[in-house]
């Protein structure tokens, strides 16, 4: 191609990129917050403790499976990202196939939650929400389904108090902390690396000083990791989808769920980053709850753990550690395509996580 | 000051009022001939040199010794300049080491756009953001980046304690609660809570244990209750002749 016509194609190129960028402009200005939705399955409120709030899904099929399952998501973002839109939505998903859902929301920590712990997180808040459940329903267990930290919360409460847990179903959950290494992509495990090369006391610090660990400042972790999507998604990744309604629609409901970043209350902020990511006490068995400490070898439930192989955030070998320390001889482990969040809210990925869940609970639902 | 306390009551406030603007002028001369003017002056200075000396000698003030009965304000505003100026520092240490990458994902572009000619835009820049985010995740994992972040975050945090008990100690001078009472109350109120609860989850599983119904008595045989209660009839017949 001559030195003319590549200059004409370049400049076509971005007429057409003004060109969108003024339609989705007029679409943008007739857009209000409230119409971005994210997280609005019909639900009702079941219980309050303190700022946790226990939900009941509306049901939507005839139920296939009996035992009430409970999404349990961790302090870091929202459990509104397993229900980010009607066609992308876990929690939909697995209510069209007959299953009686609840939900855990942790409500918005501020500093006046700053003392919360993980033992209260596992032996208060979710024990509460396990009795409400078994109380409703009839049934004196029930499923867990935990979702990162979530499923670190769910494991505990499982290995503590396996006498109120049916199966366990844990998605993207860290195990082994350490893991990382194992997994040879470079942009996996970067919060494992920096989380590890700061002191105990840095840490202490960060909480004794702002009270928790701050949802801003996560994200900007977050944001770090996947830095040139990070600084194009305003801009250049912007012009694809802006003049696309349904496609403008989906970024933005992203955007909102994202944004909706509530802080980690500081003591099992700690917990979190000082016993598990930098001392691996769980891994290691001498993670203690309440002086009962948390023995993965306990689980001796159905356990379904699935994880996500492009997953930079929790490397996949993070969770498959979880095989080898595991008690029960019912483990199953499905690895399915797609990174961290992608596994929820990919248009790929819709269908394969629900069904993978539900034919492993109507198997085993007795 | 004049004694104004045997003169009428608005002449008397009128010299109060000259006397107090007298005072202010005194102030602000010896303000303005002061050391805060050098002080600001030398943090100005192009270069920097000025902000590494201006930074020590405010680490020396706010290192001193404490007198008891001098009010240390002063001290803790030296500290929290301190810990700004230090603030600063690393943040550039940071910069400097986020901008590495982009000199690398540069010259590697550069030597790719050398050889392969894209005529699309979008193929184009699709090539140099590859590029740029492999540099800048490999520049993450680098101990000259972990080292400056660690220290930007450290700065950060020292000098946000800096500014709190700068803070705490305005508003303890205005009566107002401050952010350790607040700590103090919701920790003692989580404390209580998780007493309480316990307690609560107690008395639920000691009231369960009592709930447990007893276990069912043996069946007695026909006879044998019979012959029981023909024992218990003649024992409380009183005895011929005891009334």
């Amino acid at each position: 191609m001559s030195h003319v016509d590549r200059i004409s194609k370049l400049m076509q190129g971005l007429t057409d990129a003004a060109g969108k960028v003024q339609k989705g402009a007029q679409l943008l200005s007739n857009i209000k917050d409230e119409d971005v939705e994210v997280g609005a399955t019909p639900k009702r409120l079941v219980m309050r403790r303190d700022k946790v709030e226990l939900h009941r899904y509306t049901p939507m099929a005839d139920q296939t499976v009996g035992t009430p399952m409970l999404v349990c998501y961790g302090l870091i973002g929202r459990y509104t990202m397993a229900d980010l839109q009607p066609d992308r939505s876990l929690v939909r998903a697995l209510l069209a196939k007959g299953i009686d859902l609840w939900v855990i929301d942790w409500g918005n920590p501020s500093r006046s939650e700053r003392w919360l712990s993980f033992d209260d997180y596992v032996n208060d808040y979710l024990a509460a929400a396990v009795e409400r459940m078994c109380a409703e329903t009839g049934h004196d267990k029930v499923t867990l389904l935990g979702i990162c930290e979530g499923g670190v919360f769910t494991t505990c409460y499982a290995a503590l108090h396996p006498d109120k847990v049916r199966n366990l179903v844990l998605t993207i959950t860290p195990i082994d902390f350490h893991a990382d290494g194992a997994d040879k992509a470079e942009h996996h495990g970067f919060l494992n690396i920096w989380t590890r090369s700061l002191d105990p006391s840095d840490i202490d610090k960060m909480v004794d000083v702002l009270g928790v660990v701050p949802g801003e400042f996560m994200s900007s972790v977050f944001s770090m990791m996947t830095p040139m999507r990070s600084l194009t998604k305003y801009n250049v990744d912007l012009v694809d989808v802006i003049d696309d309604e349904a496609k403008l629609m989906n970024f933005l409901r992203m955007e909102k769920w994202l944004a909706d970043r509530p802080h980690h209350p500081g003591v099992a902020g700690k917990q979190w980053l000082k016993e598990l990511y930098q001392e691996n006490r769980l891994f290691d068995g001498t993670f203690e709850l309440d002086g009962r400490t948390v023995k993965l070898g306990d689980l001796k439930m159905p356990v379904l753990n699935v994880f996500a192989l492009d997953d930079h955030i929790i490397p996949p070998t993070c969770s498959q550690a979880l095989g080898r320390k595991v008690g029960t001889k019912d483990y199953t482990e499905i690895a399915l395509p797609g990174g961290h969040v992608g596994l929820f809210v990919s248009s790929k990925s819709q269908g394969a996580l629900s069904q993978s869940i539900s034919d492993w609970l109507k198997a085993r639902d007795s | 000051m004049s004694d104004t306390s045997k003169e009428p009551s608005l002449e008397a406030w009128t010299r109060l009022w000259a006397d107090a603007t007298s005072q202010g002028v005194k102030a602000t001369q010896a303000f303005t001939q002061s050391a805060w003017p050098f002080f600001i002056g030398r943090m100005a200075e192009p270069g920097g040199e000025g902000v590494n000396q201006m930074g020590e000698a405010i680490e020396r003030l706010a290192q001193g010794p404490r007198l008891s009965d001098v009010w240390d304000i002063d001290r803790k505003f030296y500290a929290a300049m301190a810990a700004w100026l230090d603030l600063r520092a690393k943040l550039a240490v940071y910069s400097t080491t986020t901008a590495t990458p982009w000199q690398s994902a540069l010259k590697r572009y550069s030597e790719t756009a050398e050889t392969e000619v894209d005529d699309d835009w979008r193929k184009a820049f699709g090539k140099w953001s590859a590029i740029a985010n492999e540099e800048m995740i490999r520049n993450q994992r680098s101990e000259g980046f972990l080292k400056a972040q660690r220290e930007l975050l450290r700065a950060t945090l020292e000098f946000k304690q800096k500014q709190q008990a700068l803070t705490e100690t305005m508003t303890t001078f205005l009566g107002l609660p401050t952010q350790q009472d607040l700590d103090e109350v919701t920790r003692q109120l989580t404390e209580l809570r998780r007493e309480v609860r316990a307690f609560v989850r107690e008395a639920k599983a000691e009231k369960q244990k009592g709930a447990v119904p007893a276990p069912a008595k043996p069946k007695v045989p026909a006879s044998a209750r019979t012959a029981a209660v023909k024992s218990t009839r003649s024992k409380s017949r009183p005895a011929p002749g005891s009334r």
